[in-house]
């Protein structure tokens, strides 16, 4: 398929339409102020790059080459699996961190409240 | 000098159908009872009034180790010489409380812990006791303790253990988890022989054996972190 003069694979209008609809559903939760400015333009910083990517993996792949994965796309996945295990780690410290605050909070209305 | 005071703390979870019973059984050993109601949907704080209890309410259900943690932040301040923990499912007899408090008001532990497996148990279910003997074996990899039972509810604290033990297991792990801070805090403690009594609804109602599963996870996690 040719768009702007350029030859489109299916593969990267898939994504590219994900990529877009990720990017709409952060400005909805921005208008809703359900995520901070500072994370707003964060993510879709980062997305806006992954957009870049799959349109010109050039970087990704001579990158791939030179630490010895082979393919931009391995690389690509390698990092993200190892993003996604820091954040779920992260996410469970926090939730930790907020099960032991409500706990304190549960606990000192309890102890206020005494009969 | 003045009597000692004994204080108990008794965790309870949609117990309204027992508390009342446990808690008379209870009041005749000890001055205060701090009932703390572990976001109970039933009426078990209506059911738990009682001249020498005081009852704490949990809005939501945290468990039991939140439960008794409580419990033990209110008595600080009262400062009790003895503070027992009390199942509030009747599984355990309130006349056996002054054994259970002999030791620590004897100055002979900072720790009392009931036993099952050295006393007497009423109908308890084998795999039940395979599941324990388990439970006992990791107790002892983890904290290098070696007891005969490690998930008894009955246990009596000097004023030192009081202020010493600081539960952060909020569910089921309490039990190694207090066994744990035993060890680490360099508390002495002593087993006493209790007797729990298996009756139909406390199979229904109280742990189940694939929690042990759970208490298993709790217990890892909180060593790695």
């Amino acid at each position: 398929m040719q768009l702007l003069g350029k030859e489109i694979l299916g593969s990267q209008l898939i994504l590219s339409a994900l990529i877009i609809f990720i990017i709409i559903k952060t400005l909805i939760s921005f208008n809703k102020k359900q995520i901070t400015r500072l994370f707003f333009i964060l993510w879709n910083f980062f997305w806006l790059i992954v957009l870049y990517f799959i349109f010109y993996p050039g970087f990704l792949v001579g990158l791939a080459k030179r630490l010895g994965v082979g393919r931009g796309v391995d690389l690509a996945i390698y990092v993200s699996v190892i993003c996604l295990f820091y954040l779920i780690y992260k996410l469970f410290i926090k939730i930790e961190k907020i099960e032991k605050q409500i706990t304190k909070i549960v606990r000192e209305i309890s102890i206020k409240n005494a009969k | 000098m003045s009597k000692k005071l004994v204080a108990a703390v008794i965790p309870a979870h949609n117990e309204a159908l027992k508390i009342k019973k446990v808690i008379e059984s209870v009041a005749k050993y000890v001055d205060l009872i701090v009932l703390v109601d572990d976001g109970s949907t039933d009426s078990t704080l209506e059911s738990a009034k009682h001249p020498k209890a005081i009852t704490l309410q949990h809005c939501i259900n945290l468990g039991q180790g939140a439960a008794i943690q409580t419990g033990f932040d209110y008595l600080k301040k009262i400062n009790p010489e003895v503070t027992i923990t009390f199942d509030a499912d009747g599984q355990f007899l309130g006349e056996e409380i002054p054994r259970m408090i002999e030791p620590i008001l004897k100055n002979q532990a900072d720790v009392v812990l009931g036993s099952r497996f050295l006393g007497k148990t009423i109908n308890m279910p084998f795999f039940r006791k395979f599941v324990l003997k388990i439970g006992i074996f990791f107790t002892w990899i983890f904290s290098e303790i070696k007891l005969t039972d490690t998930h008894n509810g009955f246990r009596a604290l000097n004023k030192k253990a009081l202020h010493l033990i600081n539960i952060s297991q909020d569910r089921m792990a309490h039990a190694s988890e207090i066994i744990d801070q035993i060890k680490r805090k360099k508390l002495s403690y002593v087993e006493v022989p209790v007797t729990v009594k298996y009756n139909l609804q406390s199979k229904k109602k109280g742990q189940k054996n694939r929690h042990s599963i759970n208490i298993f996870i709790d217990l890892v996690s909180k060593k790695l972190n």
